[in-house]
């Protein structure tokens, strides 16, 4: 059986921790989600639903709206649905595959959004999974398409592909030696941004961050995967550069903060997700550049920064916490696995 | 110039973007907004970009026709009654035909933001390979001008022997339900 991405011990082998393609998709005989009232966005919840699970019972059917707040913040943090298809009260679908590496929600911004996730440097894996599911709702579904500008979607920064591509990237040293915002330009001349994922408008932690395509038209699909694969391998250079400087100018500065990030992390009894966060990316650090001699923890590192996220948390504790409860819970739950 | 993400602030960053096909956008920034750490969403978000887009088409219509070229802002999208001046407020269009209802908006937008107004990816299967044939022949007509322009009268016979046989291979090219 496959296993969840974050699982995988590729995840925990290099600068790429994971490889997302989500493809956006309307259906033609509706209008879009701003003009769809709920008797049509139920329909197409049940049309879609229909055509992605002909046959087979490889997707699990959730209705959103009947989730608790937890399990929504859960499924949030797990990157499986985003905030804006939690926003209004339009029905909605989400299909998720055993695994979880697989889903499409039905009534995001646009009537279907379809993503694949693989662990590790593996777009075009994550590509050729999310086409199989494009094709296979197309056999029984007809998409908005125009001659000349593709699929067509609700807001025209999505029209063509509807591709957006992107990698999980760990940037630890371009991070805390601030060399990343010199980067962003550079980057973005590419059509490429790069984001901190968790946070929410605040600073990135744990110095993870999104890289991914910003446009979506002019370019076949192969070749936007191509381009942000080569963004992405120049910026990995960088932070092995900017790694390397590190290891022979201060290694003992870095020895020592990694040391104090073990140190913490098994000894704290309370602890915030920032904190955390950025003590766990440290000691991914350790662990790749083996400067940390102690026993792995039984997940990979991206796994546990997850499971102390407040939803994460609040879930295996089974009931609404505090801030200073689940400041608590944190710190147990990673003296537990270190 | 004024930094597009504050407003308040002089833009002393000007980013360039979306350099393919040769068209370029500018992303005027302050210095702060630049480097600003605390939202760094904001920093490179590809929608304020283009909600920054839409606030300009407001003051600088686009097109050499200036404001004439414009759908007037209160006419309704014929399928789904969306207005532009909606479609501005939202960001988001209404349905499919709201991109001809709006289309010189639309393709001005595109242009900006997407740095190209043609679809090089995939197709619907359901169009079949009509859909694709017909591009691919439009541009090998073009290859077929240029060469025989440039007398190379070779390479123009391989372009039309290109074209015949993508026509044969698809005699129902021109279904009207195809082409929106
Ligand atoms: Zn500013
Ligand atoms: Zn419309």
């Amino acid at each position: 059986m496959t296993l969840p991405w974050y699982q995988e011990p590729s995840t925990d082998e290099g600068q790429i921790l994971s490889s997302r393609v989500r493809l956006a998709r309307n259906v033609k005989k509706y209008p879009f989600k701003f003009k769809l009232d709920a008797a049509g966005a139920a329909v197409l919840v049940s049309e879609t639903t229909a055509a992605v699970t002909t046959g087979q019972n490889y997707f699990h059917r959730l209705d959103i709206h009947s989730l608790g707040q937890t399990e929504q913040k859960v499924f949030l943090e797990k990157h499986i649905v985003s905030p804006e298809f939690l926003k209004d009260s339009l029905p909605k679908g989400l299909l998720i595959s055993e695994s979880e590496n697989i889903s499409v929600m039905v009534n995001e911004e646009d009537h279907i959004r379809i993503q694949a996730v693989e662990p590790g440097k593996n777009l075009a894996a994550a590509y050729k999974m999310a086409e199989l599911i494009d094709d296979l709702i197309e056999e029984s579904v007809e998409f908005a398409f125009h001659m000349e500008y593709g699929y067509l979607t609700a807001c025209p920064t999505n029209t063509g592909t509807g591709l957006r591509a992107s990698y999980m990237i760990h940037l630890p040293c371009l991070d805390k030696s601030d060399l990343i915002k010199t980067l962003l330009p550079h980057i973005a001349k590419f059509g490429i941004t790069l984001r901190g994922i968790y946070g929410e408008g605040t600073a990135p932690m744990g110095s993870i961050y999104q890289i991914s395509n910003q446009n979506t038209l002019g370019k076949s699909e192969e070749d936007i995967i191509t381009g942000l694969q080569s963004v992405t391998e120049n910026v990995i250079t960088q932070e092995q550069q900017a790694l390397e400087k590190l290891l022979a100018s201060r290694r003992e500065y870095l020895e020592d903060r990694i040391y104090r990030a073990y140190g913490i992390l098994t000894n704290s009894r309370m602890i915030s997700a920032k904190e955390a966060m950025d003590l766990l990316s440290d000691i991914r650090l350790g662990f790749l550049t083996d400067i940390l001699q102690k026993p792995k923890p039984s997940k990979q590192i991206y796994q546990i920064m997850m499971e102390i996220q407040p939803g994460h948390l609040q879930r295996r504790a089974g009931e609404e916490m505090t801030d200073e409860e689940r400041d608590s819970a944190r710190a147990k739950h990673l003296r537990e696995l270190f | 110039m004024l930094c597009v993400k504050c407003q308040k602030n002089p833009a002393t960053v000007h980013i360039q973007q979306f350099m393919l096909n040769g068209v370029k956008t500018e992303l005027h920034l302050c210095q702060e907004c630049t480097f600003k750490l605390d939202n760094p969403e904001m920093l490179i978000s590809f929608e304020n970009v283009f909600k920054g887009f839409l606030e300009q088409m407001k003051i600088f219509p686009v097109g050499a026709g200036g404001v004439n070229m414009m759908t007037r802002p209160d006419a309704p999208c014929s399928r789904c009654g969306m207005t532009y001046n909606q479609f501005k407020a939202a960001g988001k269009l209404g349905c499919d035909t709201c991109y001809q209802s709006f289309s010189k908006e639309v393709q001005a937008l595109l242009k900006n933001v997407q740095g190209s107004i043609r679809h090089e990816g995939k197709y619907p299967k359901r169009l079949g390979a009509g859909i694709f044939n017909k591009r691919q022949a439009d541009d090998l007509r073009a290859q077929l001008k240029k060469a025989i322009e440039e007398e190379n009268f070779e390479e123009a016979a391989k372009f039309r022997d290109e074209i015949r046989a993508l026509e044969l291979a698809e005699p129902c090219d021109k279904n009207p339900e195809v082409a929106q």
